[in-house]
């Protein structure tokens, strides 16, 4: 059973047409990762299935919910669904551990030791438990990304989405993310990764899909997708990238 | 120190050799000035001179807490109360109004977003000045009171001003007035104190039902006479106050020049520290000297001033028959008075209430608004107040809508993915970070507003510059009103600008 469903999206900024018409589903435990050039309206697309982008035509399931106009599907939709942005997003003004446990207490109640316990198991997880009282300002970019990342788990989410986590990192410390990535999706995690990192691609992903000019180009297995691609526009965007 | 042999190349030379000359420098200019100022006044006949606050100024002020004040000094304190109710009311209700009109601006609703920008382009550009005038022209286009029968007042507006109903203070009132500020202090409590409930246990805890039910019930509770607990203050007082008696009077100074000793000490330490680094253990810098130099000379002045009223003569030299230091400040009379006003055994209800009433003003046809009953908001008033609230909050708005837009887009958005309610997201998010980027200009604004009501003296507002120019007009002391003015407004803007730096520190965000 599919956990997340679209059909026929379409998205416009003014006169200009950013999504023109995803069908795809995402089954659980599934890890996709969309690939494709910026502009290419891959962001955008992500950015609908949690509704900080409203699409203006289709329809988008999340876990058998419509997301609609309704604020309760999009608020329960919300906390069903984590992301993890390119600038991390932290809240600079509160510690790691108040950013992990912020949404736990005030959105599922927890108290707030319980929700304490929870984000120190969960830096244990991403590898920073010793972080816990510092502000994200004093932390580098790969242990903020790692926090944002335990900051969405702390939610319990049936499903991750990654917006670009690794371009705004310096290279040294994308592959401290990328390992909490992969270890997240050996663990069976819904995940949806927009991100250039095609080693991650070929290494985790079940599926691999290719946007363009706001079109799903190319949908494939990682292994025919980077050995034996079926469209040219895929051909043209591996021989750019690799 | 070991100055280099071309010792006009040395670095640490030239600084101190700057610091002194430009020291030189402003106390030449200052006497120079100074010595100007008292030679021109002897030509004038009109040496500088205090006298006048202590002599009866025989002028009428409009409004005030005193219309007929006994001495000069009493006449510039109800300026200075006049200024201050503008200045303290004008910055509560800025606030709210700029906070108001700065989201509105914000808003997604095109006709709330475009009719507050339409008032902030307005009020903006056009002169505080002209806008006091503009109000005093709204309200003098009221009919005058004798003009026709109103019959039982509740609410009256007039060309004589704005009257409205009043709680007339009684015996108890400050006892209650306490005990409601009391009442904030409660509820704010309360509401911690829930919200650490719904932290911990994780349950809803109604903090904002709670902290509101318990200032009214505190009220209430207050009203029926619960407020006479505040009691305890005069009773407490009084046994200080009787203490004081029994103090001898080394005990304060010595006390007042400890603390001084033991700031400059502090100041002192925290300098060292500050500039002690690990390759540079301890050493001072040339400008930490001179700092420590100047605070230590201070002390000096500072322990002089004070020692002098014990028995040395030099004192009664000084400072004459009636040595300020020896004084006692007035510290038990202060005490007395706390202890005559909360004061348990006072009756009665803490307020009552009064409406407005016009009476013929003296013998002439014109009437007026009775200032026994009600309060009366008069034009000038109103008309300064009006001004400096619709033009400061303006600017208080583009403070408030620039703070928000600062806060990052994805700030808001990680908020909303983590599925927050936008209440909640705007409390505990977006204001934190936009009160930090909003302090300092607001500080600013307030600042402004508080200067700008000596343009009241346009609208025949008593404030203090109007009164100053009375007196100075009759005593020929202007200099000795300028210092006051200057002494006045620096005042109220240190108080203000470093309540604004206490938030600002308070509120700093930590970086690496």
């Amino acid at each position: 059973m599919s956990i997340i469903k679209s059909v026929d999206v379409k998205k416009w900024y003014g006169d200009f047409q950013a999504l023109k018409g995803i069908s795809m589903d995402v089954a659980e435990g599934e890890v996709l990762v969309i690939a494709g050039p910026s502009g290419s309206g891959k962001s955008t697309f992500i950015r609908c299935i949690n509704r900080l982008e409203q699409h203006q035509d289709g329809q988008i399931f999340v876990d058998g919910i419509e997301l609609t106009n309704d604020l309760k599907n999009i608020e329960a939709i919300r906390s069903e669904v984590g992301m993890v942005f390119q600038s991390f997003n932290l809240f600079p003004h509160l510690t790691v551990l108040q950013n992990i446990t912020l949404a736990p207490i005030w959105v599922r109640k927890k108290s707030k030791t319980e929700a304490e316990e929870k984000a120190m198991e969960l830096l244990e997880r991403v590898g920073i438990p010793e972080q816990a009282e510092k502000f994200p300002g004093q932390l580098s970019g790969g242990q903020q990304q790692r926090v944002a990342i335990a900051r969405a788990l702390a939610m319990e989410p049936k499903i991750m989405l990654f917006d670009e986590p690794t371009s705004a990192l310096d290279p040294e410390m994308i592959k401290e993310v990328l390992d909490v990535m992969k270890e997240l999706a050996k663990s069976g995690m819904t995940m949806i990764v927009v991100t250039h990192e095609m080693g991650f691609a070929k290494e985790v992903a079940d599926r691999v899909m290719l946007f363009d000019d706001g079109q799903l180009v190319e949908e494939n297995t990682p292994d025919e997708f980077f050995n034996n691609p079926k469209s040219d526009r895929t051909k043209l965007f591996l021989s750019q990238i690799l | 120190m070991k100055f280099n042999k071309a010792f006009w190349r040395d670095v640490r030379f030239l600084k101190w050799a700057g610091q002194i000359a430009f020291l030189l420098f402003i106390f030449n200019l200052i006497s120079n000035f100074v010595s100007q100022a008292i030679e021109n006044l002897n030509a004038t006949n009109l040496p500088f001179s205090w006298r006048f606050l202590g002599t009866t100024p025989g002028v009428l002020i409009s409004e005030g807490f005193v219309t007929y004040p006994e001495s000069g000094l009493q006449a510039l304190q109800v300026g200075m109360s006049n200024m201050l109710r503008i200045a303290i009311s004008g910055i509560f209700v800025a606030t709210i109004l700029g906070t108001v009109i700065g989201v509105a601006r914000l808003s997604k609703n095109w006709v709330v977003q475009r009719s507050s920008t339409g008032l902030v382009e307005t009020v903006r550009n056009i002169p505080l000045l002209v806008q006091i005038f503009f109000w005093q022209a709204v309200i003098l286009s009221f009919p005058r009171p004798e003009e026709y029968d109103r019959g039982e007042m509740i609410f009256d507006i007039s060309a004589k001003g704005i009257a409205f109903p009043w709680l007339d203070a009684q015996e108890a009132s400050w006892l209650f007035g306490i005990w409601f500020i009391l009442s904030f202090i409660a509820a704010r409590r309360i509401f911690k104190w829930r919200v650490s409930v719904m932290e911990s246990e994780g349950r809803e805890a109604y903090p904002g039902i709670a902290s509101i039910l318990t200032f009214f019930v505190w009220n209430i509770g207050g009203w029926f006479g619960g407020y006479k607990a505040v009691g305890v203050i005069g009773f407490v007082a009084s046994l200080l106050s009787d203490g004081f008696e029994l103090l001898p009077r080394i005990g304060i100074q010595s006390l007042i020049i400890f603390i001084g000793f033991y700031y400059s000490y502090k100041y002192i330490s925290k300098e060292i520290k500050r500039t002690r680094s690990a390759e540079n253990r301890g050493i001072l810098t040339d400008d930490d000297i001179f700092k420590i130099i100047m605070a230590a000379l201070l002390v000096l002045i500072l322990a002089i001033g004070l020692f002098l009223p014990f028995g040395i003569t030099i004192s009664d030299f000084l400072v004459g028959d009636e040595p300020f230091f020896k004084a006692d400040w007035g510290i038990p009379q202060f005490l007395d008075g706390v202890q005559n006003r909360l004061n348990w055994e006072l009756a009665g209800e803490p307020f009552t209430l009064s409406y407005p009433e016009i009476i013929q003003a003296g013998q002439s046809t014109f009437s007026r608004y009775s200032p026994d009953v009600g309060k009366v908001m008069s034009v000038g008033y109103f008309a300064t107040w009006m001004g400096v609230i619709i033009y400061t909050s303006v600017f208080i708005s583009e403070v408030v809508r620039s703070g928000i837009m600062a806060v990052a887009k994805g700030q808001s958005e990680a908020g909303l993915s983590l599925g927050l309610k936008r209440s909640t997201l705007l409390r505990l998010i977006v204001l934190p970070q936009a009160l930090r980027i909003m302090l300092p200009p607001m500080g600013n604004q307030y600042l402004n507003l508080a200067k700008n009501t000596s343009l009241g003296i346009a609208v025949a507002f008593p404030e203090i510059v109007a009164v100053g120019q009375t007196i100075y007009n009759q005593e020929g002391q202007t200099v000795a009103v300028f210092l006051i003015w200057m002494a006045f407004y620096s005042t109220v803007s240190l108080v203000l600008s470093s309540i604004i730096n206490y938030y600002n520190r308070k509120m700093k965000m930590v970086e690496r």
